[in-house]
């Protein structure tokens, strides 16, 4: 899916935030604009929204050079969640490098978050992404309200998925870098095997989620 | 539907400045900026080389030197702090990477606050053309996406709608037909199992009056034999009598004329004859009634196909005699053949019976039997009307009949060709108009058995 150009040197990645309508997809990427430092990630595009909900998509792509001189870009996306945008949640999955569902962990959108994921693994399928390969984590977000599913049954039902979870408020910035670096980290991990890249671009793993995951001059601070 | 052409769906992927901006986007911006004061405005690309430009334009249309060598040796970093008294240069970014430089130059005499502000002024306009173009392109881009592959997804269920609504129209229109002719084919089967049950029942009951009547036939024929011997001593006894001349008397001789003793002796030896014949008749068809009904093998076994025929002729004995019927047997050497004889036999027999009444007399059926490689052929021929070729396609169908009502159930051919198919053969007809009917039966001698399912079993 990776898209390699070998001899511009060049390598386009892509990461989808997918998961449930109003579970927290932009604001994951609002607070990661705001939190990382500026430095090789460019603004955040928000294509058009009505009543704060994505209609198309969202999109953070940030930038850097591999000490091999390797270009590489890495565009961040989130999928618009409601149901009847299915067809934009195919095209932007299509390609996709690395997958972070962000679910609602309120007890009441529970369904949704289950239909979301089936929706995500026929999506996945359709556009031919192996659901067993793909870097793919988990975002219980919204922890901090009230009437939540419980982090020892998120950890029961996901336990022997293999797929790793993490507990978020995107509203409060929580969680949101932990889970971003895990999901660049992993991606790291899927490309290397192919790409070879700490072999042929001098490229390492913690240089990969430091380029694309570097806090904000002020923030490292603290 | 999932074979479905793939979009290649990489949003605004390497998009250089070139594909992002036009000269009509440009080229007034940076007009405006030299009306304002400056002496040129340039955008360029990614390695510094003009892309649009307005004002006074260097021959090489290219960045200042300083500018070029630090490109050139990848010093973005410090590119921006290269600004000089009388020109500002920006780079121009897009998701993130440097795609571009803006730069702006002004003459000496200009306040350089002023060329500052000027710079900052046109890089934000520029930067939101850009930023809008990028939006467009990449609603566009989806959009179109989306919209594509919305409608190849429609026609591949307006594809898969026809083809149902097709089917289900197919189906409504044949469903009455089909209905016909599933009820026909459940009143022949049903028609078959009746036949099949009776003649079942008749081979008990043949068999059963066979061994009834056996026992008792046994003792008659043996004591007629035994009463011929008698016979022959008494009649002895008389000729000693009658040949003493001496002992014959008026009253002797009156006697024996009036009780007609001469022709009694000579009528007796005829009766007896006949009544021995008669009882070795009804034995015959006790035996072959016996062999007809198989009532001891109901399952397959070897068999002789030459056996069977004689077996099936002997039952048909007094059809034959009273039609008087001629019988031409040309049997050929035939190898055994494995299946039940009672249901080889009962094929013969419908076809013989018709044989018989193929016409009013002079009937000669002539009945060939040979072996053409793994197969038995049997060919069974009349003399009779022949069958007019516009029913021969119908005579194995059931309840098919030229009998008239009451005479016939129109079962027997029809029962033939299940059995026949049964073991895996086939029956031909050849016939013509007052030349007889010709039945050719083929049965495979090994190899395939057992095929059709049995309504016999």
């Amino acid at each position: 899916m990776i898209e390699y150009d070998e001899i511009e040197q060049r390598m386009v990645l892509k990461l989808v935030y997918y998961g449930p309508a109003m579970s927290g997809k932009t604001t994951n990427l609002l607070r990661l604009h705001d939190i990382l430092a500026i430095e090789g990630r460019g603004d955040l595009m928000t294509l058009d929204t009505k009543d704060d909900r994505t209609i198309f998509f969202d999109l953070l792509p940030f930038f850097f050079t591999a000490p091999g001189g390797l270009k590489i870009k890495v565009k961040v996306y989130t999928v618009p969640g409601q149901v009847r945008h299915d067809a934009t949640r195919k095209a932007v999955l299509t390609r996709a490098d690395g997958i972070a569902f962000i679910a609602d962990s309120q007890i009441s959108e529970s369904a949704n978050n289950v239909e979301s994921f089936e929706n995500l693994e026929k999506n996945l399928a359709f556009v031919g992404i192996d659901i067993e390969k793909i870097p793919l984590i988990i975002q219980f977000n919204k922890r901090d309200l009230k009437d939540i599913i419980s982090e020892d049954e998120i950890h029961r039902a996901w336990e022997s998925t293999g797929i790793p979870v993490f507990m978020a408020s995107a509203l409060y910035g929580q969680g949101v870098l932990e889970t971003f670096r895990r999901l660049v980290a992993l991606t790291y991990d899927y490309i290397d095997i192919r790409h070879s890249l700490k072999e042929k671009h001098m490229l390492t793993k913690e240089m990969f989620v430091d380029n694309l995951a570097r806090l904000s001059a002020d923030l490292a601070e603290q | 539907m999932e074979q479905m052409d793939r979009i290649d769906f990489s949003l605004g992927a390497d998009m250089g400045l070139k594909d992002i901006l036009s000269a009509p986007d440009v080229l007034p911006l940076l007009k405006a900026m030299v009306e304002a004061g400056a002496d040129l405005a340039a955008v360029t690309d990614d390695k510094g080389k003009f892309l649009w430009s307005e004002g006074n334009i260097p021959d090489n249309r290219e960045l200042p030197s300083t500018v070029m060598e630090a490109i050139t040796k990848r010093d973005h970093k410090n590119l921006e702090t290269l600004s000089r008294v009388n020109w500002r240069l920006s780079a121009i970014y897009h998701e993130a990477e440097p795609i571009g430089f803006f730069f702006v130059s002004a003459p000496e005499a200009l306040n350089e606050q002023f060329l500052s502000n000027l710079m900052d002024t046109a890089f934000t306009g520029l930067n939101i053309i850009i930023r809008n173009i990028v939006k467009r392109v990449f609603t566009t881009e989806l959009h179109t996406t989306v919209v594509k592959r919305s409608y190849e997804e429609l026609l591949e269920i307006n594809k898969n709608l026809t083809a149902s609504e097709k089917k289900y129209k197919e189906l409504a229109e044949t469903l009455e037909q089909r209905v016909i002719e599933r009820t026909e084919e459940l009143k022949r089967a049903y028609t078959r199992l009746l036949q099949q049950e009776k003649m079942a029942s008749i081979g008990k009951l043949a068999a059963g009056v066979a061994h009834e009547i056996n026992n008792p036939m046994g003792f008659i024929y043996s004591n007629l034999n035994t009463f011929w011997k008698y016979i022959k001593n008494i009649d002895e006894m008389l000729r000693f009598y009658s040949q003493e001349s001496g002992h014959r008397s008026r009253e002797s001789e009156e006697l024996r004329k009036k009780l007609k003793i001469d022709f009694i002796i000579n009528d007796i030896h005829g009766l007896i004859k006949q009544s021995v014949d008669g009882a070795e008749r009804i034995k015959n068809i006790v035996v072959n009634l016996k062999d007809f009904s198989h009532i001891d093998e109901a399952t397959d076994s070897e068999m002789s196909i030459n056996e069977e025929m004689d077996n099936t002729i002997g039952v048909l004995s007094h059809e034959i005699k009273n039609r008087s019927a001629e019988i031409a047997k040309q049997y050929g050497q035939v190898a055994g053949f494995y299946g039940n004889p009672g249901l080889i036999c009962q094929a013969f027999l419908n076809i013989l019976l018709n044989a018989l009444h193929s016409r009013d007399d002079n009937i000669i059926v002539t009945i060939k039997t040979e072996q053409h490689g793994d197969n038995a052929v049997i060919s069974i021929a009349d003399n009779g009307k022949g069958i007019p070729s516009e029913i021969q396609s119908r005579i194995f169908e059931p309840f098919f009949t030229t009998k008239d009502v009451g005479k016939g159930i129109g079962m027997g051919l029809t029962v033939t060709y299940d059995i026949i198919s049964r073991y895996g053969g086939n029956i031909e007809v050849k016939s013509e108009p007052e030349k007889g009917a010709t039945f050719v039966i083929t049965l495979p001698l090994n190899g395939k058995r057992e095929t059709g399912n049995g309504f016999y079993e």
